[in-house]
Order: C-alpha cells, then structure tokens, then sequence
C-alpha cells in the first residue's frame, strides 16, 4: 500500500500548482497524516476482484448530445478583465509549456 | 410582521398563492420583515453568505405578483455554489470573494422566469466539501434546532434557512449527501432527484459526474411541482436525460410502491438507536396502512461506497478546480481552504500516473459494482429504505479534526450517489435530545414520482412540515 | 575512411483548424483572425466557474472526413479527455482532446507511389492566443481568448519521411486536399494550419529507430519548414560524426541566421492526468456520415474520377487549380447528368472562360454554356436575317465584293450578334451564295 511521504507529498503540491508554503510544517504533517488515514481506508478496495469489470461512466446511456454548428453571438459575454491593455488579459510572462512562442 | 407568519406564507405554496391572492398581507412589509428575520438569523446561525436588500427583494415580488408568474413571487435561497447573474456568487470560498457573475445559472434563470423571488445566498463548506458547513472558508453555520451543533453539509446554510422558515425552499446540489444529509440535521425534505435531471449549467461543480443539483423543502408536493418545472435539456449542459416525463405523485390511496427493501445490517450499533427506532416506526405506519411488503435486501457492495467515493469525488474535483488559477478572475491558488486541499491532493494523487490504475480505475470498477448491487436490488423492490445519516445533528468541532470521520457521514448517501439513483431524506420525529431525525427513500432511475408518492403519506399523517425550531 | 551514412528520420504533426462558424464546445463565433480581443467568448471558453462544454457535432463531421481522406480506420464512438497544465492560455486549466480513441488511426496518405503512414487523427480544442511583450521593462503576456475553444485536428505521421523535400510535398498535398474538401482554410498565415517536425538522425544501416528526436516548432511556412529541416538533419550529422549525443529538445528556426535555435528546454515529463470528460457523453458517429464519407477520395484519386468518366485531362488538371471546391464539383456533375451534356465541350468551354466563372455558381456556368450550345437552324430566319445584314452592312458588301473574303467573317459575327450561334460554315456559305446572287442582279438593288 502506497503511503505519501515527504517527497510525494510535495510532488503532490506542484502537480496541484498549490504552494506548499501554503502550509506550515504542523499542518504539513497533519495533512500528511489525514491522507495517509484516509488512503488507509481506501484500501479496502483490494479486498474487492474487479479483474473482469468494466468501469463505470454513466448511470444510463446518453448519447449524442450536441449542437449543429450553431454560432449564437448573443451566449457571447466580451468580457473586461481587470488586469488588461487594449483589451488584453495582462499576465505575467510564464515559462512553463512545451509550445512556448 | 410576525414571525408565525412568515412561517405559514413559507410553508406551501398553497398558503402563500391563497394569501397572495385574497391580499392577506402586504407585499412590501412581508420583503422587510422576512429581510430582518434573515439578519436576525445570520446573527445566531451564520446560514447566509448574501441576504438580498429589501428593495430588491420588493420590486422583484410585486412584479411577480402583477404579471401573476406561476410562482407569485414565492421566496427561495440558493446555496451559493449557484451563479446568479449580477448576485455576488463565491461557492462559500475565499478564492471567489469577490466574484460577480455577468451570466447566469439555467437553474436560477428558470426560477426567475417562473416568478420565484430570489432572498439570499447561502453558506456552504467551501466548494461542496463537507458535511457540516465547518469548512466554509467565512464561517460555520449553526443548527437552528441546537447552536451547538451542526445544521450539516455541505448544504447546511440551505437546511437551516428552510427550517427557519425563511426561506419556502432553497436550491442546493448533492453530489454524496450534500442535500440529503444537512435536510436530515434539520427536519426538512431532502430532494436529490436522478443525476442527470436538472441542468447543471452555472451549479460551480464538484464532482461531475456526481454533482446533482436538487431541492430542500417543507412540502413535497410542492418540491414535485417545482421539480417538474426546472428539470430537462437546456442545451448547455450535455449530461441531462432529454426525454424526462413529467413527474407524477402518486397519492397515498394509490400507492405505487408494493414492495419495500431494508439492509438489516445498517439497524446496528453504528447507527443511533432513536433513528433506529424510528425506522421500525415508519416501517411498522407502510406496512400497516398500506399493505406494503418489507423485503430484506443484500448489497454487499454498500459498504465500499465511501472508499469508491474518496477516490472518484476529489480526483474530479482536483480538475474542476484547475481553472481557478486567479489570472482571470478571482484569488490564487494559496487561498484555497484547508478540506480544499486535502481534496485536490488527494485527487491528483488519485489520477497520477502510477497510481491511476491502482485508484481511480478501481474505484471506477467498483462503482459498477455498487451500481449493478441498486440494479439487482430494483428487481425486487419498487424502492429501499435506509438510513439517511448514522447519526443526528453532532457538536461543532466534534470531528472537523478528523476528516475520515467526517467523511463516514455520508455513509448512507454515497452509494445512491455513485449508481445516479434518486434518494430522498424525509423528516420522522425528533431524538431524545429535540433534534430532528430523518430516513432516506432511494429509488431507480427516474422513480421520483413513486418516492414522493410514499412520502407524502408519511407526510399527511406526521405533518413534519409543522415543526420549526425557535429561532430565529 | 568510408564515410558513414546517414538517413534523416523525420515525423510531422500537423494542427489544422476547421471552418466551422462555432466553436467546439459553445457557440461563440469560431472566426477569430484580426478580430477585437476577447469578444467572441462566453463562460464555457474563459473558463469560468459553473460552464460546461456542450459538443459541435459538425466540428466532428469534419473530423471524420479528415480521417477518411487519410484512409484511416474509424473509432465509431467520439470520447473526450481532460489532459490538465496550467498555463495562462488554458482558461480550464485542462485541454479537451482525445487521447485515449482518435476518431481515426492506422491511416495513410498516397503520393504518386508512396503511401506516408498516418498514426491518429484526432479532434481537439484550440487554446487562447498569447503576445509576449516587454512592458515598463517587465516580461508580460497578453492574452487574447477569441481563439480559446475553437475546434482543432491534430494530425500525426509515422516517422516515415527521409527527406525536407517529402515533408514538404506531403505538406502541400495535404493543405490542398483539406481545402479541396472544404474542411479548414488552412493557412499558415493566419495560423490555421500550424507545424511541428520531428528530426532525428540514424545511421542507413541501421534499421531501429533513433532513441531521441528533436522537435521544430514555431515555424510558419512551407518554406522554413523545408530549411529548417535541411539545416537540422545536417547538424545532426556534424554532431554524430564526432560522436557526440544529442540531445531530445525543442527548437526553433531563424529564417534570417537560417539555422535552428534550442528554445527553453522542459526537465522532465509533464503527467497530463488524463480523464474521461464526465460532462460529454460520446457521439455515436452516425450511420448516415460513415456512409456518406466513404467514398471521400484525395484529390488526385478524384481527378483520375474525373478524367474516366470523360473530363479531357489537360483541361481537369488545370481546372482543378481554379476551382478548388469539391461541391462546386459535385453540383455540376449534377446538372451534366440531368441535361445530358458533352463532357469534353463543356470542359474546353470552361478553360476558355474560366476567369468569368471563377466564384460563379455551377449552374450558371451550365446555363450559358448551353446558350452557347444552341444553334440556329431555321432557313427562313436566316435567311431573313443575313439579308438584314447585308442592308444594315453596305461597306462590308463593297469588301466582299471587291474580293475581300474576310468581310464575310464580319457580316457571320453581326449575325451572330443578332441571333445567337449558327453552324458557321452552313451560314458563310448562305451569305456568300446571297451576296453572289446580289452582285448578279445587282441592278435589282439600285
């Protein structure tokens, strides 16, 4: 059974994008603690042989919902950010993607 | 005005159309009065994150009055997950404080059209995650029964407000006993229809594929009649069942419902006795009025629902909540609360590669278990009933330290959650301690009518919908 | 020394944006080129709380005919997948794409005898546009969301092209035929069509796959693409040849320095967390579009259609380039079956005129050139006629009197003014023989 230490913990905190100074080291290993609890008692799970059973999605099929290519100018809500220039959303300048201009 | 009279205008619709109609009270005194009332009660309870200015409340009633809407301007809150339009809406969290939505909720949208008188926005655990309003990130709400305990959640600003009598229904969303559970803390109906019935377009989401937006209620007579009238496709949201029929109540001399089922092994040393006793006591009112047959039912897959729900739920939510990154709206992510936290990590962890198999996969397959367990159980009886919580309203502060045992609430809740069936909670009578006690009636797919139909017999000869606590 | 071969290894992937009037996911307006900045958004694409995606099914229609032109094989059932990062261009904080069911796989593209493998085709939503700018000395973005949401294909290539030439053709081959198909504009330009080359180096004896690849972004034309991959295969034979690894990264391509650049390099893998989208149920492609875009062929297949039913084909290979939309096409074969006409006739009409009817309906193209078709025959009107032509004409007479034989050519093209298309010859010879006879009773005139 997986338990979260430090390392997967803070992994956790980045995957999230959650600053882990959000936190004190007391509420650190509180939270620690609380998700391991809680993965403890998930395990029961294990006891259960779902080898040939198909997830679940739907309670009841639904299919083919959609629309017809049909623009509605009036849904549209252009919007005025409060950070912004020459309509603009203003953000700071982010390095972090693969398609970075 | 008095508030014994607030009460009987809130409490059916067939009272306030009546008054309405005869000019028994005056409207704008009636938006004062129920204004104060809500204040007062803010002061005791905490129920209300938004309480709307009398003005509005007013002018918003009067018109509804004059152009007679089907709902005559009748007043109702919403948990505050709901986008209203113009309304500041912030899902009881510190990251959407300030926002105001330019758009709207298809739920709130219906309502208004139909006349309904929007009065306040009520206090939730943050983001839906809870189950008694301790985790809201401004405050926790108190049971208007007992200050010292807990009205519920996630919806427990909603219950109390209802059953204050300030509110004649509230809109709220139940995604594993976030309606259920909070309507039982405080004697009211609990509706948490179907998933899939009414659009959750503009409900700030949770849990998608669990996240069911429903009704608390005094009547359900009336919660059918407005449940009938905001359910069905709106073209926006892609998950609502297109071809919904028109609910019917069957009432108590035409009773549907011939077979009832029960899992002996929830009347346990798990659950408290007075709701144990009272679950012989409404078992003991189906069987002798109405021929009912009670069949013993084995769900061996019930008791794995909390551990399918602590996967699935905070692994959906964790992406729900990725958009919330403050660039375009609202705080940073360092202002999520601390129940927040917990949720998001553990639903990252849940859907991290190397663990996505061993978690949310199998949580996913067990799902399917418990759903085929409701499944096999409907071809014997026509509905289920079943605890709605182990236990009545507890203490503030009693077990916000320990979130598994929080999480072990909703024990009775979750499972009709994860198999998308319709579960009710309908108030039965009162503990030793004076707080309310509730069961749930789950249901297939689709059963709401049938539900109703038993609860309103219950309801004609307990009249639950009598009781209210002495606040405000 | 025998010096080593080299054998580039090169893969594409393409996103191309379809024409559809709304997005993918709402129903804003898709058009987004030069428009204001974030106008044509709504909350499903900012990404705002409480919104959800409600499918364009027609966006996925043209997914599918994408995928029948590359002749792939069809996931009849469309799902969605959430792939989560954060990024001040992704408003949701996750992109819906598919990743775990492309609607099409295990396809190909035919150039002349080449087949060019093609792994997944697969349905995406586009992501806002970013400006980077220095601001009062600060490293800002603008974003703009107009484009957030609008429905994209990516389309993805074996590593099967061994040279820039071949990527480039399979390029142009694959803009042409997606325009043909009225599917997506296409444009580099306008950022309809964009690129990505996957370059890597092994050497020609050796028959696995490189174990690394370097990836060419950010290049926006046909003819970049072309030197960047030249200029990329041959520094990566430098660096093999002293032996030296290279490394997996991205790169850019300078048209001015003309050569690759490194752009910032990525540490490690990001984990996309992928989910099933709760909130679209799958579209069930329908019957009715498997069938119809069954018999979707490439361009040049359709062309070879073409040529067999009867097109003349110096005259369809140069009318294919002017009118390059397939129902435009489809609505003339059309009228040519219900009226009966003469392929060839028609198609050396249409090369003569084809600036006249370039953006004209078929149909009016049919029209006229059956005007055209019509011939007078009535002896009694011609006759008529050429004698009002020989009054109306009297200089013209006086030529062909005076043995200018080309005034009759004249005196045809007034009558023909007069009263449409005649069987030329037939009508020379009548106003020869008129006038012939007039010159002999001559005096009968005066």
């Amino acid at each position: 059974m997986i338990k979260i230490d430090d390392n997967l913990l803070n992994y956790l905190f980045n995957l999230a994008r959650i600053p882990a100074s959000r936190l004190s080291l007391v509420q650190k290993q509180k939270l620690k603690k609380d998700l391991n609890t809680i993965l403890g008692y998930i395990n029961k799970l294990n006891k259960l042989d779902t080898s040939s059973v198909k997830p679940f999605h739907r309670p009841y099929p639904l299919e083919d919902i959609g629309h017809d290519d049909q623009p509605d100018p009036s849904s549209q809500t252009p919007i005025k950010f409060a950070n912004q220039k020459d309509g603009y959303l203003i953000v700071n300048r982010i390095i972090d993607k693969d398609n970075e201009d | 005005m008095k508030i014994k009279d607030i009460r009987h205008l809130t409490q059916s619709f067939a009272n306030w159309q009546k008054a309405v109609k005869s000019n028994q009270f005056d409207l704008s005194e009636f938006s004062r009065s129920l204004v104060d009332y809500m204040h007062q009660a803010q002061t005791k309870t905490q129920s209300y994150i938004t309480i709307l200015p009398p003005a509005e409340i007013n002018k918003k009633l009067q018109a509804a009055v004059k152009s007679n809407k089907p709902l005559l301007g009748w007043p109702f809150s919403m948990k505050d997950i709901f986008i209203t339009k113009g309304i500041k809406t912030t899902a009881s969290s510190k990251i959407l404080q300030d926002f105001v939505p330019n758009y709207d909720s298809t739920i709130h949208q219906r309502l208004s059209r139909l006349g309904g008188t929007l009065t306040a926005k009520t206090n939730s655990d943050a983001w839906g995650f809870g189950a008694s309003t301790e985790n809201s990130d401004f405050y926790s709400s108190k049971n208007p029964y007992d200050t010292n305990k807990v009205p519920g959640g996630s919806s427990g600003g909603s219950a109390a407000s209802v059953a204050m009598g300030l509110s004649a229904f509230d809109i709220a969303e139940d995604t594993g006993g976030s309606i259920r559970q909070p309507a039982a803390f405080c004697g009211l109906i609990g509706f948490k229809p179907t998933y899939g019935s009414i659009s959750r377009y503009g409900a700030i989401a949770f849990s998608s594929s669990l996240d069911t937006v429903g009704l608390i209620g005094r009547d359900i007579k009336d919660i059918v009649w407005l449940f009938n009238q905001v359910k069905g496709p709106d073209q926006k949201d892609a998950t609502v069942y297109p071809d919904q029929k028109p609910t019917k109540i069957y009432p108590a001399s035409r009773l549907k419902a011939k077979k009832i089922g029960y899992i002996p092994g929830f009347l346990d040393e798990n659950v408290q006795p007075d709701i144990i006793s009272h679950f012989h006591k409404v078992k003991d009112f189906y069987t002798n009025n109405f021929n009912i047959e009670f069949v013993e039912i084995n769900m061996p897959h019930f008791d794995y629902g909390l551990a399918v729900y602590y996967i699935l739920a905070p692994a959906e939510a964790s992406s729900n909540l990725a958009r919330y990154d403050g660039l375009r709206y609202g705080r940073s992510r360092d202002q999520f609360g601390h129940e927040a936290i917990r949720r998001i990590l553990l639903g990252n962890f849940a859907l991290a590669s190397g663990y996505y198999d061993a978690y949310y996969l199998k949580a996913l397959k067990v799902r399917r278990l418990i759903y085929q367990d409701f499944i096999q159980a409907f071809k014997k009886v026509d509905a289920l009933l079943l605890p709605a919580t182990p236990t009545t309203a507890f203490d503030l502060g009693e077990k916000s330290q320990d979130p598994l045992q929080m999480y072990l609430n909703d024990i009775f809740t979750i499972p009709p959650s994860l198999a998308g069936v319709p579960g009710i909670s309908f108030p039965t009578g009162f503990d030793s301690q004076g707080l309310p006690v509730s069961l749930q009636l789950v249901g297939p797919h689709f059963s709401e009518g049938l539900l109703a139909g038993l609860i309103l017999a219950w309801q004609q000869s307990i009249k639950p919908y009598l009781n209210y606590p002495n606040l405000p | 020394m025998t010096k080593i071969k080299y054998q580039p290894v090169i893969g594409l992937e393409i996103h191309v944006e379809l024409n559809t009037k709304a997005k993918m996911f709402c129903h804003c307006l898709a058009s987004h080129f030069q428009a204001k900045p974030n106008q044509n958004v709504c909350p499903v694409c900012l990404g705002l709380p409480g919104a959800m995606p409600y499918p364009n099914k027609l966006a996925l229609y043209k997914t599918l005919v994408i995928a029948r032109l590359l002749n792939c094989q069809i996931n009849p059932a469309s799902s969605f997948e959430r792939k989560h990062y954060f990024y001040p261009d992704l408003p949701k904080g996750y992109q819906l794409t598919q990743y775990i069911k492309p609607l099409g796989y295990n396809g190909y593209l035919q150039i002349e005898d080449i087949k060019y493998p093609i792994r997944r085709v697969h349905q995406e939503e586009d992501t806002a546009k970013l400006k980077h700018q220095i601001v009062n000395g600060q490293k800002l973005s603008l974003v703009d969301f107009n484009r957030s949401g609008v429905p994209l294909v990516e389309i993805v290539t074996e590593p099967a092209f061994s040279s820039a030439r071949q990527a480039v053709v399979f390029l142009k081959t694959l803009q042409k035929l997606l325009r043909f198909h009225q599917v997506s504009d296409c444009d580099m330009e306008k950022g309809s069509m964009r690129l990505e080359a996957n370059v890597s180096v092994k050497k020609a004896s050796d028959a696995k796959l490189p174990d690394y690849k370097v990836e060419l972004k950010n290049i926006n034309s046909f003819k970049f693409t072309a030197e960047a991959i030249d200029y990329e295969i041959k520094r990566q034979i430098k660096l093999l040849e002293k032996s030296k690894a290279i490394p997996q990264q991205t790169r850019g391509y300078d048209p001015k320095l003309k050569r690759t650049f490194p752009q910032r390099q990525k540490e490690e893998a990001h984990d996309y967390k992928y989910l099933l989208e709760p909130d679209i149920p799958p579209i069930h492609l329908p019957k009715s579009w498997l069938e119809e875009t069954k018999n979707l062929t490439p361009a040049n297949q359709l062309l070879q259609e073409w040529i067999n039913k009867g097109w003349p084909e110096s005259v369809v290979k140069i009318l294919f380039t002017h009118f390059d939309h397939l129902s435009w096409w489809r609505k003339l074969e059309e009228q040519i079956i219900k009226k009966q006409i003469d392929r060839k006739k028609l198609g050396h009409f249409l090369l003569k005129n084809k600036s006249r009817y370039y953006l004209k309906p078929a149909s009016q193209l049919v029209q006229d050139f059956l005007a055209g078709q019509h011939v007078v025959d009535d002896s009694k009107l011609l006759t008529q006629t050429i004698d009002q032509i020989i009054k109306d004409n009297p200089q013209a007479v006086e030529d062909f009197l005076a043995g200018k034989q080309q005034a009759l050519y004249f005196l045809l093209g007034r009558l023909r003014y007069k009263i449409g298309n005649v069987d030329a010859p037939k009508v020379i010879k009548m106003i020869k023989d008129r006038l012939t006879k007039l010159k002999t009773s001559s005096n009968s005139l005066t």
